[in-house]
C-alpha cells in the first residue's frame, strides 16, 4: 500500500490537483494527502496538556502550574515531576452532505459530488486526527438521514459511506421541519453542498440548526461557469434533478443568467451573516487543501 | 482546366452535406447538464436565430475536402501544365501515283519542315525523299500504318484516294482524329446497272452506289433481268427464331424493292437457301446462307455466319443490318458488282473511329499535389475538429 512513509512522502511532494485527487479514487489517501498538504512547512507538534491517558514524566519546572506536581510520585523518589497526557479535544463534528441530483454537476472532468466527498474525507481525517467525535448525514429527497453516530470507528464508517454515496432526485421546496437538527449541544456543523434554492430551503435549515453553542460551516461549491457563464453557440441544458431540458444560445443568455446567479449569490451570502454562521464559497477548481486551509484559519481567528 | 470525367463535378453537390451537418449541430445545440437551472431566463426562447455556422474553420476545411477528392476523382488536368514537348506531325501517303502528283508540293513543304512522311502500308516505310517517291509494289494498309502512329503525334495528316474500293468497308481506328486530304478519283464509270424484275419493275444502281428504282423503260439498256426464280427461297432446319428474323429481313428487302421472295418446300425449287449446316451437294446456281456454323468459304456462293441469326446471338441482327447483308450478297451473286463511287469527306470522315488511348498520356497531371493537399486537408480537419471536440 501506498501507506508506506517513502512513498506517501513521494506524494507529498507534488502538490497534487483536485482531478488527480479526484482521480485516485481512495478517499482515505486523499485525505492524508490533503492534509499533509496543509502541514507543508508547518511542523505540528503534539498538543500535550492535561488529558486522562497518561503519557510521560518530565521535571518541574518555574512556571508550571504546582497543582500538576504529582505529588505520590514526590512520595517515593523525593523529585517534583509533572504527569503529562495529550490534550483531548471535547469538539464534537457533524459532517453533512447534500446528495440531491445537482450535486452530479461537472466541469473539466471534475463532479461537484466528488469534490465534496474529498472535502469531507479530508476534514474528517483532520478531525480524527484531532480526536474529536464525529457524526455524517446526508442530505436527499426531502429528507436529514444520520448514517455515522459518534464512535471510535467514525472516521472510517464515514468514509466506507462516502464511497458509495450517489447524488440524485431533488429537495422539496415547501419549509419542514427537522427534529435532527435541533440539538442544543456544543458541536460543529459542516455542511457541503452547492445552496442553490430553489426558494429558502437552505436558509430555514440553517436556521433550524442555530444554537449559540454551535458553529456552523457552509462549504458552497460551484462551478466556474456557474459562477460566470461564457460559453459560445448552442446549448441543450439538461436539468440535473429533473428530466427538464431547454435549448438556448450561450450568448443571449450569457448576459441575464450572469446577473441573476450573481445576484443570488451575493443575496444569499448576505443572509448567511449570522453569527456562529460562516459560508465558503469554492470553486471546483481551487484546491481542496486551500479552501480548508482558509477555513482553519478563520476558524483560528475566530 | 479540365475533366477527364466531368460527370464527377456532380459530386460537388455532396458539399451541402458538412454545411447541413454544421447547420443542424449549431441548432440542436450541445448537451449540456446544469444545475443551476432556476437562473436560466426560459421565458426568451434565444435559440439561434436564422443561419449560423459553428466552427467555420473547420466547415471550410470539410468543404475544401470534398473539393479536392471530387477535383481528384474527375482527373482534373490543366493542358497548360503537361504540355507536350512539341508538336508531331505525322503524314500518311496512300501508295498511288495520283495522289503523289496531287500533293507533291505539300510533301515536299512537310520534308523541308521536318515532319515525318509515311507510307500508309503495312510497315509504315518512312518516306525521307522525295525523289524515292515510287508507289508500286507498296500495297495499302490503313489499319495495320495507323496502329503503327506513335502515341505522341499531335497531328495525322492522311492522304488518301476518295475511292470506296480503295478504301474497303471497313472502318478504321485511329489514335487521334485524322485530316484527310483526298484525291480526285477518276472513277471507272461503266454503264449504269439495270435490274429488271420480272413484273415490270426497273432499277438502277446510282452513282452514289445506292440501287434506286428508276421510272419504266426510258432507255433500253442492257441489264441484268432477274426471274421469279430467283426470288425463291428455301428455309432449312433452323429454329423458329432465326426464321422469323430472316422472313422479317426478306420482308423488308421487299417493302423497300419490291422483290417478291416466294418461300419453297423443296429445296431444289429455291435459289436462295437458309440453313445451318452446310449442304452435302452445292449447286452453284444457289446461294447459301449458313448460320451458327463457323467456317470461311472459298465459294462465293456460300455465306457462313457464326452466330445464330436471332436476336439473342447475332449482332447483325441487334443492329437491323440483316437485310442490308443479305441483299448485298443477293446483288453480288445477280451479278451486279460493286461501283466504286466517291465518298463525301464526311462519310469518309466516319469511316476513321477515333481510339483515345485510354486518357494515358493525357494523365490528370494535378493528381499527386491534389493528393498532397487533400491530406494535408485531412491532417487539419481532423486536428481542430479534435480540438474543439466534435
Amino acid at each position: 500500500m501506498l501507506s508506506s512513509p517513502k512513498s506517501l512522502k513521494h506524494y507529498q511532494s507534488m502538490q497534487a490537483s483536485n482531478l488527480e485527487i479526484i482521480k485516485l479514487n481512495n478517499l482515505k489517501l486523499a485525505a492524508k494527502i490533503i492534509s499533509e498538504q496543509l502541514k507543508h512547512g508547518v511542523h505540528l507538534g503534539k498538543r500535550v496538556g492535561v488529558g486522562s491517558e497518561f503519557e510521560q514524566y518530565r521535571y518541574y519546572e518555574p512556571g508550571d502550574d504546582p497543582k500538576r506536581i504529582d505529588w505520590k510520585y514526590f512520595s517515593r523518589s523525593g523529585k517534583y515531576m509533572i504527569k503529562e497526557s495529550q490534550t483531548e479535544s471535547h469538539l464534537h463534528v457533524r459532517m453533512m452532505l447534500d446528495l440531491s441530483g445537482s450535486m452530479n454537476y461537472e466541469e473539466d472532468g471534475i463532479k461537484r459530488l466528488d469534490y465534496a466527498k474529498n472535502l469531507i474525507a479530508s476534514l474528517s481525517y483532520l478531525a480524527h486526527q484531532q480526536g474529536d467525535s464525529l457524526t455524517y448525514f446526508t442530505f436527499q429527497d426531502g429528507k436529514i438521514e444520520q448514517k455515522v453516530s459518534a464512535s471510535p470507528k467514525s472516521f472510517q464508517r464515514i468514509l466506507y459511506y462516502l464511497e458509495t454515496e450517489t447524488a440524485a432526485g431533488s429537495w422539496p421546496v415547501m419549509k419542514h421541519e427537522f427534529p435532527v437538527l435541533k440539538s442544543k449541544e456544543k458541536e460543529l456543523i459542516i455542511v457541503v453542498s452547492d445552496f442553490l434554492q430553489k426558494d429558502n430551503e437552505w436558509l430555514d435549515i440553517v436556521e433550524q440548526m442555530r444554537h449559540p453553542k454551535k458553529e456552523i460551516v457552509l462549504f458552497q461549491i460551484l462551478g466556474k461557469q456557474e459562477e460566470k457563464f461564457d460559453l459560445k453557440g448552442n446549448f441543450n441544458f439538461q436539468d440535473l434533478e429533473s428530466d427538464r431540458s431547454i435549448i438556448l444560445d450561450g450568448k443571449a443568455i450569457e448576459k441575464t443568467y450572469n446577473e441573476s446567479i450573481k445576484n443570488y449569490l451575493s443575496g444569499f451570502k448576505q443572509s448567511l451573516i449570522l453569527p456562529q454562521v460562516h459560508l465558503f464559497q469554492a470553486r471546483l477548481t481551487d484546491s481542496i487543501a486551500g479552501v480548508i486551509s482558509q477555513f482553519l484559519a478563520e476558524r483560528s481567528l475566530s | 482546366m479540365q475533366f477527364l470525367q466531368p460527370i464527377l463535378l456532380w459530386g460537388l453537390l455532396g458539399i451541402s452535406i458538412p454545411i447541413l451537418i454544421h447547420l443542424w449541430r449549431g441548432k440542436k445545440g450541445q448537451v449540456i447538464h446544469w444545475a443551476a437551472m432556476h437562473w436560466l431566463a426560459t421565458q426568451e426562447s434565444s435559440v439561434a436565430k436564422g443561419f449560423r455556422l459553428e466552427n467555420i474553420l473547420v466547415l471550410l476545411l470539410r468543404i475544401l475536402l470534398l473539393v479536392l477528392l471530387v477535383l481528384l476523382l474527375g482527373q482534373v488536368f490543366i493542358p497548360s501544365v503537361s504540355k507536350v514537348s512539341e508538336e508531331r506531325i505525322i503524314h500518311l501517303i496512300q501508295p498511288s501515283n495520283q495522289i503523289i502528283d496531287e500533293y507533291k508540293f505539300e510533301f515536299q513543304q512537310a520534308l523541308e519542315k521536318g515532319e515525318e512522311v509515311y507510307w500508309a502500308d503495312e510497315h509504315l516505310t518512312a518516306i525521307e525523299d522525295l525523289e524515292e517517291l515510287n508507289p508500286d509494289g507498296r500495297a495499302v494498309n490503313f489499319q495495320a500504318s495507323l496502329n503503327q502512329v506513335p502515341d505522341e503525334t499531335t497531328q495525322l495528316n492522311l492522304y488518301l484516294s476518295n475511292s470506296l474500293n480503295s478504301l474497303g468497308s471497313n472502318n478504321y481506328l485511329s489514335k487521334i482524329r485524322p485530316r484527310l486530304f483526298l484525291g480526285t478519283t477518276d472513277l471507272a464509270n461503266p454503264s449504269p446497272q439495270i435490274i429488271s424484275i420480272e413484273g415490270g419493275k426497273t432499277m438502277e444502281v446510282g452513282k452514289n452506289g445506292l440501287l434506286d428504282s428508276i421510272a419504266n423503260d426510258q432507255k433500253e439498256t442492257v441489264g441484268i433481268t432477274l426471274e421469279k426464280s430467283y426470288f425463291a427461297y428455301f428455309l432449312g432446319e433452323i429454329p423458329s427464331s432465326e426464321r422469323l428474323f430472316i422472313k422479317a429481313s426478306l420482308e423488308a428487302i421487299q417493302d423497300v424493292y419490291g422483290f417478291d421472295f416466294v418461300e419453297k418446300e423443296g429445296i431444289e425449287e429455291a435459289k436462295l437457301i437458309f440453313d445451318n449446316e452446310l449442304p452435302e451437294e452445292k449447286d452453284s446456281e444457289k446461294l447459301y446462307f449458313i448460320s451458327d456454323t463457323f467456317s470461311f468459304s472459298e465459294q462465293s456462293n456460300l455465306i457462313s455466319f457464326s452466330d445464330q441469326l436471332d436476336f439473342d446471338h447475332s449482332e447483325l441482327v441487334q443492329t437491323g443490318k440483316l437485310p442490308e447483308v443479305i441483299l448485298e450478297r443477293f446483288l453480288a451473286y445477280s451479278g451486279i458488282e460493286q461501283q466504286d463511287v466517291k465518298l463525301s469527306q464526311t462519310q469518309l470522315e466516319s469511316r476513321f473511329l477515333v481510339d483515345y488511348p485510354t486518357s494515358q498520356n493525357k494523365r490528370a497531371n494535378l493528381n499527386v499535389i491534389l493528393l498532397g493537399l487533400f491530406l494535408l486537408c485531412f491532417a487539419a480537419e481532423r486536428y481542430f475538429a479534435n480540438q474543439q471536440g466534435i
